[in-house]
């Protein structure tokens, strides 16, 4: 039961652009270097963040990418999800439920998991962290 | 960020046991019929309960397996870390942390995640969920199990 490598990753590359604020965007290369990210992964992982609209991409000479929204309205849950999919521990907690077993007893203790995990990571925003960085 | 298959199933296998607990020994093979778990990867899963002392195996015509505790004292975290390693959430949670980033703002909440995560799932026993039914699982094996301390 972890995070996955790419989510790990995105939460990094997004960091960069909310430590940024307001500045120019930011290319994927300047993200890369700031963190020492692997381009290859990285290309795949903004994809998926422009798709969820928490980043905007700027094309042109001095394109990148900076934030769609302020780093106060965007939730770790968003950028979890943006790369996973929807947050779900066990096939039970996926929506419609990828298991038939209505009455396991299990499934009210990845329920309650996943209520906990949902909740601590909707609660953090990217401003919470961003200051911190360089 | 989910429960390995790996896990599930061992949870799964665990659970026959809990629920015919006191009766002898179960062979693998009976393990996997009675919830239709693939045969191999159970042998696999079986020899990681084994070794962390959660299922105790038998040798012989009768052997198979049996629980190595009382369901009452394995926790389903136990289950999840002898199949998985211990529970890390992220790299920064393993012990020692696999990434260097001390200062990392993030890391609290990946901590944070792990301890609720960690508590929820320490604090249920097998007991609890075998047989789908806590209550009356409970009630039959509390008394038989002080019954056969007491003889």
């Amino acid at each position: 039961m972890k995070l996955s490598m790419a989510t790990e990753l995105a939460v990094r590359g997004i960091l960069v652009l909310a430590g940024h604020g307001d500045s120019p965007p930011v290319s994927l290369k300047e993200i890369c270097r700031v963190r020492g990210l692997s381009r290859d992964n990285m290309t795949r992982i903004f994809a998926l963040l422009t798709r969820a609209r928490l980043v905007n991409a700027v094309r042109g000479k001095n394109g990148g990418y900076r934030l769609a929204r302020p780093a106060s309205e965007i939730t770790l849950l968003e950028v979890f999800e943006a790369v996973e999919g929807p947050l779900a521990l066990n096939l039970c907690q996926q929506d419609p439920p990828q298991c038939d077993r209505t009455d396991c007893a299990m499934r009210q203790v990845w329920h309650e998991l996943q209520e906990q995990v949902h909740a601590a990571l909707a609660e953090k925003t990217l401003e919470d962290f961003a200051c911190v960085l360089p | 960020m989910k429960l390995s298959t790996a896990a599930a199933l061992g949870i799964q296998g665990v659970l026959v046991l809990a629920e015919r607990h006191g009766s002898g020994t179960v062979t693998l093979e009976e393990i996997c019929r009675a919830r239709a778990l693939p045969r191999d990867y159970m042998a696999r899963i079986f020899s990681l309960l084994s070794r962390a002392g959660l299922v105790a195996a038998v040798r012989g015509k009768h052997g198979g397996y049996r629980l190595g505790r009382d369901p009452g004292a394995i926790s389903l975290l136990e289950v999840i870390e002898a199949v998985e390693g211990p529970l890390a959430m992220n790299l920064c949670q393993h012990s020692p942390p696999r990434c260097e980033e001390v200062g990392c703002p993030v890391r609290p909440v990946w901590s944070d995640i792990q301890r609720r995560v960690s508590s929820v799932l320490a604090g249920k026993t097998i007991r609890d969920l075998a047989c789908g039914s806590s209550q009356t699982l409970a009630g039959t094996l509390a008394p038989a199990a002080g019954k056969h301390n007491e003889s």
